[in-house]
């Protein structure tokens, strides 16, 4: 994944309240640490349960199909 | 490209973002550099691994993300736009600083030339109406300390048919405007605080000039009707020819040289002089002042006045003329007012 790809996500997450930022100092710059947090785990559950969902829906529309 | 030549681009990429997000931005991305140059990527390679600043821009901003910027910080460029003079019937020219200029083009072609950059850009759009207008003041940089003095000047070029029965709408903040064409269909020039000059044009329809602060000038000029409009400029023509001739000034001088007006000529000033030269005969003259003096010769042999000239505390000289249905009416407060034969 490119970093022009991964930033805004990390954005839009972190607005969305499924992130944390932490910015410290490391050697002599910052440098920052994105942490999930409850609601980023719920979502991640959410998803998940989602994407099982959508693959029994997927399997049965193949084996109707062939 | 350097991790500094990045972050510069990033950040003019970034104009449609607020101030925050473009920091935050910057500084993940001057983060995720620093982070690969540790790893013992080279410079150059983490930098490449970003990707695009403008790719990055647009994912972060969307909509809002304004491309048309990208010029501001770009070299002064000067550009070129040709087109079919078929179905364009008006040209319409906005400018805020610059000059505009008026001449022949060599190709029959309607070509319009302008300089684009420094925060200066051109809005072109095509059609019956091709108009072109400036966008962008254009940055403070001309004048001392860029506090006094303004934008950048430039040129507007607008290159037309030698024939052609176009209308023609110019108008300029500052800038001058100068018609070295032969020929349109309508003509409507109009400044700010710049001069107006025109030379040998004919227009077949309405011609209207004006100047705020500006001077008209105008040498061998005919249209249907001349209207020329000032505020403290002059206005000063010779071998001008119409059917209706009109002069408009607050505290200019008017100043009308082998003028011939067939319908009317009608002038009018507050407290600039107003004088006239006619060479053929006019079937409604009227000129008003209210400080000004008002000079008119009429052409030698004039005859058929009904003359009305009166001034409250100037001087009043008339000649002798035999009566007739055309009128003339002259008016003053304390201005003189000289009518004679040429």
């Amino acid at each position: 994944m490119k970093e022009s790809t991964l930033y805004p996500i990390l954005r839009r997450l972190e607005a969305a309240g499924a992130l944390t930022v932490t910015t410290t100092i490391y050697n002599g710059r910052t440098r920052k640490y994105y942490a999930i947090t409850p609601l980023g785990r719920e979502k991640v559950a959410g998803f998940l349960s989602e994407w099982e969902e959508l693959m029994r829906v997927y399997c049965f529309i193949k084996e109707v199909t062939t | 490209m350097t991790k500094r030549e990045f972050l510069d681009a990033l950040c003019r990429e970034l104009k449609g973002a607020s101030l925050e997000e473009a920091q935050n931005t910057v500084s993940y991305y001057a983060e995720a550099i620093a982070d690969r140059v540790e790893d013992g990527m080279s410079e150059e390679a983490a930098v490449a691994a970003m990707g695009d600043p403008e790719e990055i821009a647009r994912a972060l901003l969307g909509f809002r993300y304004r491309k048309e910027n990208r010029r501001e910080d770009e070299a002064p460029a000067r550009r070129r736009l040709s087109f079919s003079p078929e179905g364009v019937s008006e040209v319409r020219v906005v400018e805020a600083s610059g000059d505009v200029k008026l001449v022949p083009s060599p190709d029959g072609r309607i070509s319009v030339s302008f300089t684009e950059g420094d925060g200066v850009t051109y809005r072109v759009e095509e059609g019956a109406v091709l108009s072109v207008t400036r966008e962008g003041t254009g940055r403070r940089r001309f004048g001392f300390l860029g506090l006094i003095g303004g934008t950048s000047s430039s040129e507007v070029l607008l290159e037309l048919p030698a024939e052609n029965a176009l209308t023609l709408r110019i108008r300029t903040g500052s800038g001058d405007i100068k018609a070295a064409i032969p020929a349109c269909g309508e003509l409507h020039l109009g400044s700010g605080s710049g001069d107006v000059k025109v030379a040998s044009l004919r227009v077949s329809g309405e011609a209207e000039l004006s100047s705020a602060s500006g001077d008209l000038e105008l040498h061998n000029v005919s249209a249907k009707g001349l209207g020329l409009t000032t505020v403290s400029g002059d206005a000063i023509a010779s071998f001008v020819s119409a059917e209706e001739l009109r002069v408009n000034t607050v505290s200019g001088d008017a100043e009308l040289e082998a003028a011939s007006a067939q319908k009317e000529l009608m002038m009018q000033s507050v407290s600039g002089d107003l004088t006239a030269e006619l060479l053929c005969e006019t079937e409604r003259i009227s000129l008003e002042s209210t400080s000004g003096d008002i000079r008119l010769t009429l052409p030698g042999g004039a005859q058929g006045y009904t003359l009305s000239a009166a001034s409250r505390s100037g001087d009043v000289s008339l000649p002798k003329l035999p009566a007739g249905e055309k009128r003339l009416r002259a008016r003053s407060v304390s201005g003189e007012i000289a009518v004679s034969l040429g």
